[in-house]
Order: C-alpha cells, then sequence, then structure tokens
C-alpha cells in the first residue's frame, strides 16, 4: 500500500506548493503574486492546481449506514453470547457443551484473526489534542488579479471550471445569458461547479460592464469597467 | 466532539448504549466513507468497508486506548480494510490494481438526477484519482478532503512527514495534468458530437 519515493527528500520548494500547503507566509504571498503577474503559464497552473483542490474538496454524498452497523454489531454480540456454554447437565448436556466449546474456540479465533489487536499503543497513530476534524491550516493568502469577466463566464472549464454565477441586482438594460452582457452591471457571486465556495477567489461583489447602452436620452453612455477581479481587488476602470 | 465527550460515548457504548454508539457513528460515518469511496472509487465497496470498521471497533471499545482519539483507531481499521481490497485487486502490478479500481467511475449506485457537470467533474477526479499511484491519491484525499495535518498523515501512513510531504506535491501536480488532460478530451469529444 505505501510506495515510498525511491528518495526520502522532498521535491524543490515551489510557491505554488507552499500556497496549497498553507504554508505561505506574507513575504512568500507576495512573491507569489509576482510570479503570477509576470508570467502566464505560472499563472496557469496556479489556477489549475487550485482547480483540482477544489474538487478535492468538493462534498462526498453518503448514505447512512448507521441502522445497518448497529444491527451487525448487534449479531455479532448475539453471536459471542450464543457461545457461551452450560457444563452443568448429563452426558448429553457435556457432550454438547465440548461441541459447543469447540465451535466457541474456532469462531473466537477466527474473529480475533480478523480484527487487529489494539493491546500495543505503539500500532496506533498517535492522535492530536484537538478533535477528530484536526486544527484546520491558516487560510491561504489572496492572490491578486484581474481576469475579464467574459472570459470567466464564456470559456467552457474557464480559469477555474465551469463556475455558477449568480446575478442580484443587475441593472443593465441589455442582459444576455451568463456575463455577456452590454453595458451596466450589477452585483455577483461566484459559486464553484459543484457549487461549493471558491475562496481564495473573490466570490461577491459588483462590477460594471464595458459597451455601449441605450442611454436615458437618447445619448450613448460610455463604457465602464468591464472586469471582475477575482482575487480580492477591485475592480480596475 | 470534544475529547471528553468522546470517552463519554465511548464508556457508554462499551457498556452497550445504542444510542452512544450511534452519536459515535454519525460523528464519523461521512469521513470514513469518503475516504474509503475516493481511494477505492466503489460505493458497495466503501459501504461494506465502513460497516466492517465500525463494527470491529464497537465491539472491543473495551481495548480503546484512551490516549488516542476514536477517529485514529477508525482510520486505522479503514485503511487495513482498504489495503486488504486493493491487494485482492493487485495480481501482479499496481497498475492492475489502479486500473480495477478506477473501474466503477461513480459506481451502480450513480444518481440519476445529479447535475451532468457535477457529474463529469466528479467522474473525472475518481479516474483521476485512481490513476495516481496509491500513496500519492491517499495523502490527497487525507490532506485536502479531510484536512489532516501532515503530521497526523505520516503516523496514519507510517512514514515520514517529508515522505508525505514529496508524495503530496507530486500527486497534486499529477492530479492537475490529468484534470486538464480529461478537459481537453471532454471538450474535443463536445466538439465531435
Amino acid at each position: 500500500m505505501t510506495d515510498h519515493p525511491r528518495t526520502q527528500s522532498t521535491l524543490p520548494p515551489d510557491p505554488i506548493d507552499a500556497f496549497f500547503d498553507g504554508d505561505l507566509d506574507e513575504s512568500g504571498a507576495r512573491r507569489l503574486v509576482s510570479a503570477l503577474r509576470a508570467d502566464p503559464g505560472t499563472a496557469d497552473r496556479f489556477v489549475g492546481t487550485h482547480r483540482a483542490v477544489n474538487a478535492l474538496r468538493a462534498p462526498v454524498e453518503s448514505p447512512d449506514l448507521t441502522a445497518r452497523i448497529l444491527s451487525r454489531l448487534d449479531q455479532r454480540r448475539s453471536l459471542s453470547r450464543r457461545l457461551r456454554f452450560d457444563w452443568t447437565g448429563g452426558w448429553s448436556g457435556r457432550f454438547a457443551a465440548g461441541l459447543g466449546l469447540v465451535a466457541g474456540l474456532v469462531a473466537l479465533y477466527a474473529l480475533n484473526k480478523l480484527t487487529p489487536p489494539f493491546s500495543s499503543p505503539t500500532r496506533v497513530a498517535t492522535a492530536p489534542e484537538t478533535s477528530p476534524a484536526p486544527t484546520p491550516r491558516a487560510a491561504p493568502a489572496i492572490v491578486p488579479r484581474t481576469t475579464p469577466a467574459n472570459a470567466v463566464a464564456r470559456h467552457p472549464s474557464g480559469l477555474l471550471g465551469p463556475l455558477n454565477i449568480d446575478h442580484v441586482d443587475v441593472h443593465a438594460p441589455t442582459v444576455g445569458p451568463g456575463l455577456e452582457l452590454a453595458g451596466g452591471g450589477g452585483n455577483f457571486r461566484i459559486r464553484g461547479p459543484l457549487g461549493e465556495p471558491i475562496a481564495p477567489f473573490r466570490e461577491s461583489g459588483r462590477v460594471e460592464w464595458g459597451g455601449m447602452a441605450p442611454s436615458f436620452l437618447g445619448l450613448p453612455i460610455p463604457p465602464t469597467a468591464d472586469r471582475i477581479d477575482l482575487f480580492g481587488l477591485p475592480a480596475k476602470p | 466532539m470534544n475529547r471528553s465527550e468522546e470517552h463519554t460515548l465511548i464508556r457508554r457504548a462499551a457498556s452497550g448504549d445504542h444510542a452512544a454508539a450511534e452519536a459515535l457513528i454519525r460523528a464519523h460515518q461521512a469521513s470514513l466513507y469518503g475516504y474509503l469511496l475516493r481511494m477505492c472509487a466503489r460505493p458497495d465497496i466503501a459501504e461494506d468497508m465502513v460497516q466492517d470498521a465500525f463494527v470491529r471497533v464497537l465491539a472491543h471499545l473495551d481495548r480503546f486506548d484512551p490516549k488516542f482519539r476514536f477517529s485514529t483507531w477508525l482510520f486505522t481499521i479503514g485503511r487495513r480494510l482498504l489495503v486488504n481490497h486493493l491487494a485482492r485487486l493487485r495480481p501482479a502490478s499496481d497498475t492492475d490494481g489502479m486500473d480495477r479500481a478506477a473501474g466503477g467511475g461513480s459506481g451502480p449506485d450513480d444518481r440519476a438526477s445529479r447535475d451532468e457537470t457535477n457529474s463529469h467533474l466528479h467522474d473525472a477526479l475518481q479516474r483521476a484519482l485512481a490513476a495516481l499511484p496509491e500513496a500519492q491519491r491517499e495523502v490527497l484525499i487525507l490532506f485536502h478532503q479531510l484536512d489532516w495535518p501532515i503530521s497526523l498523515i505520516a503516523q496514519h501512513m507510517d512514514m515520514p512527514e517529508g515522505t508525505v510531504k514529496s508524495h503530496l506535491h507530486r500527486g497534486r501536480r499529477k492530479l492537475r495534468v490529468l484534470l486538464e488532460a480529461n478537459d481537453t478530451a471532454h471538450h474535443v469529444g463536445e466538439a465531435v458530437a
């Protein structure tokens, strides 16, 4: 089961690895930001990794096995109780008790073979002092980058995979599917493909889209900001 | 659930209190099932292993050492069941076992009502995980899905922390590449269709 790599040493430090390990301090985060801004390849690798991690974090639908487990536990305990024998009684009783003893020994032997012994504490991993959910790692730093809103919505897998984007209070005079708006803007909320949060990316805010929109008095309205900054900084005009 | 509450439940369950046993099951069954499902890719097998692990642990609560957490013990049992299962799938090489483990996708109980996008991503993730070496797969699941710290993973898998990190970094990279390749294949398929 455990395939140890040929070398026990860790790979050279990678700021993206450090980020997703939760090991990046503030100065490291700033260096990572610079690297993402300077190199689109690095940025793509970061986003791809984030998508993979988010997919792992998506909740797994779990059946409720409580009743079945308790039923099996009761059956097992009942079997153990039935294997107890009574030495009283005549020869037939003692013969039956002897058979029961043999059957019981065989069953107990089988049960013990199936159940790992826990008499030696060293075979059990030392547990932390905290609750069953281990202490959460520190939240990773937010990395700034701007991304065109249309690119986020239109690309099938997008930079972050298919996103669920809700619009609230949209005031655009022309509204299309997704973020294909012509002018106007509104509030938005973004979730991942499975409805999960996409933190540390920006999840909500306001955006103004560029383009021409019908004016109130027949005069054209100049385009406004058309970018959503998914990383937390205000969108630049 | 803090340690004191857990120990109280364990004592009560050991004396036959069904409600206490039920509380222990409900506290841990989802995380154990998620771990085993992602490792073996078979919902039916994962369900069996979850039940097996709980029955063995609950039937031997008298052996429980209060120095440790219930979840540690439970996951140790679950892991041993998983190792046995994966070993049965692995006749000649790791690849054979992993291919068998990858076969079910989301398994015979695939939910027809699941959104197509979610289903695609879930299946893509499961296929990608199945293509990873077992150790990398397990480290990724314990670290990112269950939020276990490196130290606990190292103890659980009986390997140095540096090795755990190495598996984590390599596994994450491979997972990213596999998911990106799956996306490309998916979109090519859609374009052709």
